[in-house]
């Protein structure tokens, strides 16, 4: 430090905004939405390697090296695979949350912003809803990658918008489980491996094989498990087949992973600080 | 009378089986410097995580700017400022974007938060530095930055947690300088510290704590004054040479100031001047060869240690334990 700098005094205040609370919860979980994308951008290698390497490597691997020996009863596989692995992607991507949230904990931040008159669930919210928005550069990637193996969606723009919306909706619901299990682990280490809690709902799923080929008792929990209603509503949506209820069901359970979720991280939030 | 600012009572507070907190009552008038003082593990860092509402205590009172830190902590937390032990700002954010979001969630307008955020980065000598990284700052330049940010909604209250600990002397005066100027323009400060000195040329009032009890509370001159008066150290020629003077060598501090000095402990007042006079003479009479004497009063750092010196002989057994409740805290 050079010469001591001339402080401002109290009394020069600057007059905070007044406004409804419902609009600070949105405001705070905005800045610390850009806080966290900042992040994402400045660390160039995860995002490379998480959400572009990952999502092209398990397209490549479950159409070429698995998929010559499925049979899914149609003729073009990667019609059936890619949007079974957007769908599974967005959960991917949620297990990044555990990390972010494990790791906002630990540093120094949190105590800052805990300081501030701030609405406190942003501070969580806004690494959530970061971490799904990861899922759309991730989407972008695989929809370059899937036409080149193959993939004809069969989907106007109003069909592609909502598969888009609901693998965010998805990716968002799971991140908010995913960080809350983030914060149950205490520490960035046991943080990493939350992320295996959810391969027996990625895999156990319909994206790869219909669940009708699996044994009975697999065949009841893939069927009735959020990630294969995801699953074949992207499919669904895509393929331009009738979509049944199967948006319908996704979304409910997004929202009710959401509350739970959410519930789960600001209890632990809360305990963590008492 | 000015009105407290700060006004805590009875705060407990227990990490696992060890309390660290175990009653404290702390006022700070307006517009006062407190500097709460205290070794490693005393409960510094606790009670200002308690008194900034970053902690809820298990039991007491705290009211903080006229609200009650329970019951109404966004109230508190806007007419506060605070700059921790650890670096709080974003490392992949720039320093200006720091300032721009805590500015924001400070509730100030757009305009007002850049206003705000560009002018701390100029007073605080970062403006080379503005737009980079703070991954990228220096250890100094991260805890400028963190100053500034407590400042943002320059607030009346300012609770600075070892402000200087880890600083270069250069860093740290200019710190010191910072906080003088804060309190020259009214801001009330309370920073904790393990250095006296500190202490000594920051603040009004000094508040020792220790194992999580407040030891003694006073002003830095009246803590000195506690512990006695002056107290005389002399060099002799010949160390050994004492000892033809057996009640002089008896009344002598069990303590070498330095090697081979008696220091000797002097009551206030016209008491001590002859106290001085013939402790003096009786040298000069035995014909023992002095090299130097001087009179001088306890520093506040001798006067700190003895006092934490006589609470830890009491609670020695419990350091371990206060160690590591201090560790959890950080």
């Amino acid at each position: 430090m050079q010469a001591a700098p001339s402080i401002p005094q109290p009394g020069l205040h600057l007059q905070p905004q007044r406004r409804p609370g419902v609009y600070w919860a949105f405001a705070d979980t905005w800045e610390l939405f850009k806080r966290s994308i900042n992040q994402i951008f400045r660390t160039p290698a995860q995002l490379v390697t998480l959400v572009i390497l990952q999502p092209v490597l398990l397209i490549v691997l479950f159409r070429y090296v698995f998929g010559g020996a499925v049979n899914t009863g149609q003729s073009n596989y990667a019609n059936y695979l890619i949007p079974g692995i957007f769908a599974m992607n967005s959960v991917l991507v949620a297990t990044v949350a555990s990390v972010s949230v494990a790791s906002d904990m630990s540093s120094g931040l949190v105590d800052r912003l805990r300081s501030l008159p701030m609405v406190k669930s942003a501070i969580l919210g806004g690494t959530i809803l970061a971490n799904a928005a990861r899922c759309l550069a991730a989407l972008a990637a695989m929809v370059g990658v899937g036409y080149a193996v193959g993939f004809r969606p069969d989907a106007g723009l109003g069909r592609w918008l909502a598969a888009i919306a609901l693998l965010v909706l998805v990716s968002y619901a799971f991140s908010w489980l995913l960080g809350a299990l983030g914060l149950a682990a205490g520490s960035v280490e046991g943080a990493q491996q939350m992320g295996a809690l959810v391969w027996p709902f990625t895999f156990v799923s319909s994206a790869f094989v219909p669940a009708q080929s699996m044994p009975g008792w697999l065949r009841g929990f893939a069927n009735n498990q959020p990630v294969t209603q995801a699953i074949d509503a992207t499919r669904t949506l895509l393929l331009g087949l009738p979509v049944g209820n199967h948006v319908v069901v996704t979304v409910i359970w997004c929202a009710g992973i959401i509350v739970v979720g959410a519930a789960l991280a600001g209890v632990l939030f809360s305990r963590k600080f008492s | 009378m000015a009105t407290n600012i700060v006004e805590a009572q009875g705060i407990t507070k227990t990490f696992g089986k060890t309390q660290v907190l175990k009653g404290i009552d702390l006022t700070v008038p307006e517009g006062t410097v407190l500097a709460l003082l205290g070794p490693n593990g005393a409960g510094k860092t606790t009670t200002v995580r308690i008194l900034t509402t970053l902690l809820k205590p298990d039991g007491g009172t705290v009211t903080v700017a006229g609200y009650n830190a329970l019951r109404e902590p966004d109230k508190v937390r806007g007419r506060i400022g605070v700059a921790g032990q650890s670096v709080t700002m974003d490392g992949y954010l720039t320093g200006l974007q720091n300032l721009l979001m805590i500015g924001r969630l400070y509730r100030f307008s757009k305009k007002d938060a850049k206003r705000r955020g560009q002018e701390l980065i100029e007073q605080f000598g970062l403006t080379d530095a503005a737009n980079r990284p703070v991954q990228t700052y220096s250890g100094g330049m991260r805890r400028r930055l963190d100053l500034a940010a407590s400042l943002i909604a320059a607030p009346p209250l300012l609770f600075l947690d070892e402000p200087t600990t880890g600083l270069d002397p250069e860093s740290r005066n200019t710190a010191w300088e910072v906080m003088r100027s804060l309190a020259r323009g009214g801001t009330t400060l309370l920073l904790t510290t393990q250095y006296i000195e500190e202490a000594d040329q920051l603040a009004d009032m000094a508040t020792i704590i220790d194992h999580g009890r407040i030891i003694t509370s006073a002003t830095p001159a009246e803590l000195k004054d506690e512990l006695g008066g002056e107290r005389l150290d002399i060099t002799l020629a010949d160390p050994t040479a004492i000892a033809a003077i057996p009640e002089l060598r008896d009344k002598a501090l069990p303590v070498e100031v330095r090697k081979g000095t008696l220091s000797f402990a002097i009551t206030k007042g016209d008491a001590g001047l002859k106290e001085v006079a013939s402790i003096l003479q009786r040298l000069v009479s035995e014909g023992v060869a002095v090299e130097n004497y001087t009179l001088q009063r306890p520093t506040l750092e001798e006067a700190f240690l003895q006092l934490v010196g006589t609470s830890a002989n009491v609670t020695a057994d419990k350091d371990d334990q206060a160690d590591k409740a201090d560790e959890e805290e950080n």
